[in-house]
């Protein structure tokens, strides 16, 4: 699975906000994001708390490693299945 | 009925040496509520750690109530402390009481508040493992990140012998990060403003750990650069903050539920009992459980635990030689000279059942260590004294420290010896709610 332009565009953006960066989310890498950006653990658990915001989803504690927050291909994969995921759970009241 | 606030600043760790070493010129906050309010010594239980008292602290139960005498569980059946968290304690935090459902809270990085619960208002917990899920609503950090305020847990900061400015930064940081969220939080940044608010700052106690040797003579490092020092001034301007905000509804309690003092080493209480013949080693150093009749607990109990049967996976002991083993354990480890100093490792040993009394007093360690020298401390269990490279620090904790108070209920002028279960109904007490009879102390304020 290859997370979709718009997800990865998204995401840009979220890493910029997250982290305060003072450039244009365009030139965030895809891969590399760690050494390119100096995001250490403490930077890595915020940008994902605000990629779950952005998306409305939960990432959990198990699931968490550093490929999340070093490349986009990776979280962005990792984000599609989860929106999936809960597109395919009935919604409270859904019947069946 | 006019609507009362109150504010609980925890300054863990603050040594009253220290806050009298540096007075008013460096700490100009401590001195003004020691000179317009209340102020006096809090002394913790026998072993002064951040759980037991914490959670006696904000429940207003002791040890023996509520169950936790450590990070971790000190009886777990297979030997590998097991970390404690918000469903631990057998007694609720003030703020989840039914009795105060109707009051609004913001908690900020309180141990024992992790897996967060829902509460009347906000938290930022004190997790002890990484996670994004430790604050209560859920979306509280992005809110705070849109206010420019990012703040950072500590077990995402670990001190393993990395560049002190690194580690120092990182720290006062975090504490500056959570300051900045308790006042945003308590000038009603995210909505009504909170009656209470309680905020534990942990920098002078993690920078204590580690650079306490910089205030030691022969220190190459000036007084101002001092890293403790450091977090002893910024602590003091977050103070300061909060002292600007009382007035005659909002009252303000500060206290440390630990001190702090100089340590010079940690001395394994497993060589002694191996030396003893009440524990054998395996090759890795770690106690053969089949062959061990006793052993030391985990860091911040304080204790030895006797490998009886039925309790733990491999108990060699059965319960009618329990009283043999203790009474063998105390002999070898009152005899025993430090290595360090060739005199007494331990001024005393003593049974759980004669220190503690409550329906959780079987999560106490069989036996209770008391140094001679509060320089020379027990180990703990090795497995976590390695994970958290405890060999590596220069200072400990100590049972005194302070309290102090300002606004009406609190008068002004010298008070009694606290105890970390003063606080609870103290707090009561500020905001004007009648005293919970389960609550075992008494509101701190000016004698007489």
């Amino acid at each position: 699975m290859t997370a979709t332009a718009e997800t990865k565009d998204r995401l840009r953006k979220v890493v910029v906000e997250a982290l305060r960066l003072d450039r244009d989310p365009a030139t965030v890498p895809d891969e590399g994001l760690r050494a390119a950006l100096d995001i250490d653990s403490v930077a890595g658990l915020e940008l994902l708390i605000w990629v779950e915001n952005e998306f409305g989803i939960q990432i959990d504690d198990e699931d968490l490693s550093v490929l999340l927050v070093d490349s986009l291909n990776v979280l962005g994969d990792y984000v599609e299945e989860r929106l999936a995921a809960a597109d395919a759970v009935p919604s409270a009241g859904t019947p069946g | 009925m006019t609507r009362r606030r109150a504010v609980v600043l925890v300054t863990e760790g603050a040594a009253p040496e220290l806050l009298d070493r540096w007075g008013p010129d460096v700490l100009p906050a401590f001195a003004r509520l020691r000179a317009e309010g209340a102020w006096g010594t809090m002394r913790s239980e026998l072993v002064p750690y951040e759980p037991p008292g914490l959670i006696s602290a904000f429940t207003g139960h002791g040890p023996a109530e509520h169950g936790c005498f450590s990070y971790w569980d000190a009886h777990s059946p297979d030997y590998e402390p097991v970390v404690l968290d918000s469903c631990s304690p057998r007694r609720p935090l003030l703020w989840q009481r039914p009795e105060l459902a109707d009051l609004t809270s913001a908690v900020v990085n309180v141990f024992g508040t992790h897996p967060v619960q829902p509460l009347n208002g906000s938290c930022i917990a004190y997790p002890m493992r990484r996670t994004l899920h430790a604050c209560h609503p859920r979306d509280l950090p992005v809110r705070l990140g849109k206010e420019g305020i990012h703040p950072a847990h500590d077990v995402n900061i670990w001190f393993e012998g990395q560049d002190r400015e690194e580690f120092t930064g990182k720290v006062l940081g975090a504490d500056r990060a959570r300051a900045d969220a308790a006042l945003h939080l308590f000038d009603g940044g995210q909505g009504d403003p909170p009656d209470l608010l309680v905020l534990n700052l942990t920098a002078i106690d993690r920078l204590s750990h580690v650079y306490w040797q910089e205030l030691e003579p022969g220190s190459p490092v000036a007084e101002e650069d001092q890293a403790v020092r450091r977090a002893y001034r910024q602590t003091d301007e977050v103070l300061g903050a909060f002292l600007d905000r009382a007035d005659e509804h909002t009252e303000v309690l500060a206290f440390s539920e630990i001190g702090f003092g100089p340590l010079r080493a940690y001395v394994s209480v497993n060589d002694v009992l191996e030396a003893a013949g009440l524990l054998t080693k395996r090759a890795d150093g770690r106690p053969d459980w089949t062959a061990t009749e006793a052993f030391e607990a985990v860091q911040g109990t304080q204790g030895v635990n006797v490998n009886t049967t039925g309790r733990y996976k491999h108990g060699i002991v059965e319960p009618h030689r329990r009283e043999d083993t203790l009474n063998r354990v105390r002999e070898a480890l009152l005899a025993h000279l430090n290595p360090y100093t060739g005199l007494p490792l331990f001024a005393d040993v003593l049974r759980a059942e004669d220190v503690h009394s409550g329906p959780a007093a079987d999560r106490a360690p069989d036996l209770i260590l008391v140094p001679y020298d509060w320089r020379y401390l027990p180990l703990g269990d090795t497995h976590w004294s390695a994970r958290v490279h405890r060999r590596l620090q220069s200072g400990w904790h100590r049972r005194e420290s302070y309290w102090g108070g300002l606004g009406g209920s609190f008068g002004t002028g010298a008070g009694r010896t606290g105890d970390p279960l003063d606080v609870a109904p103290t707090v009561l007490r500020m905001l004007g709610r009648p005293p919970l009879d389960d609550l075992a102390g008494n509101p701190l304020g000016a004698a007489g």
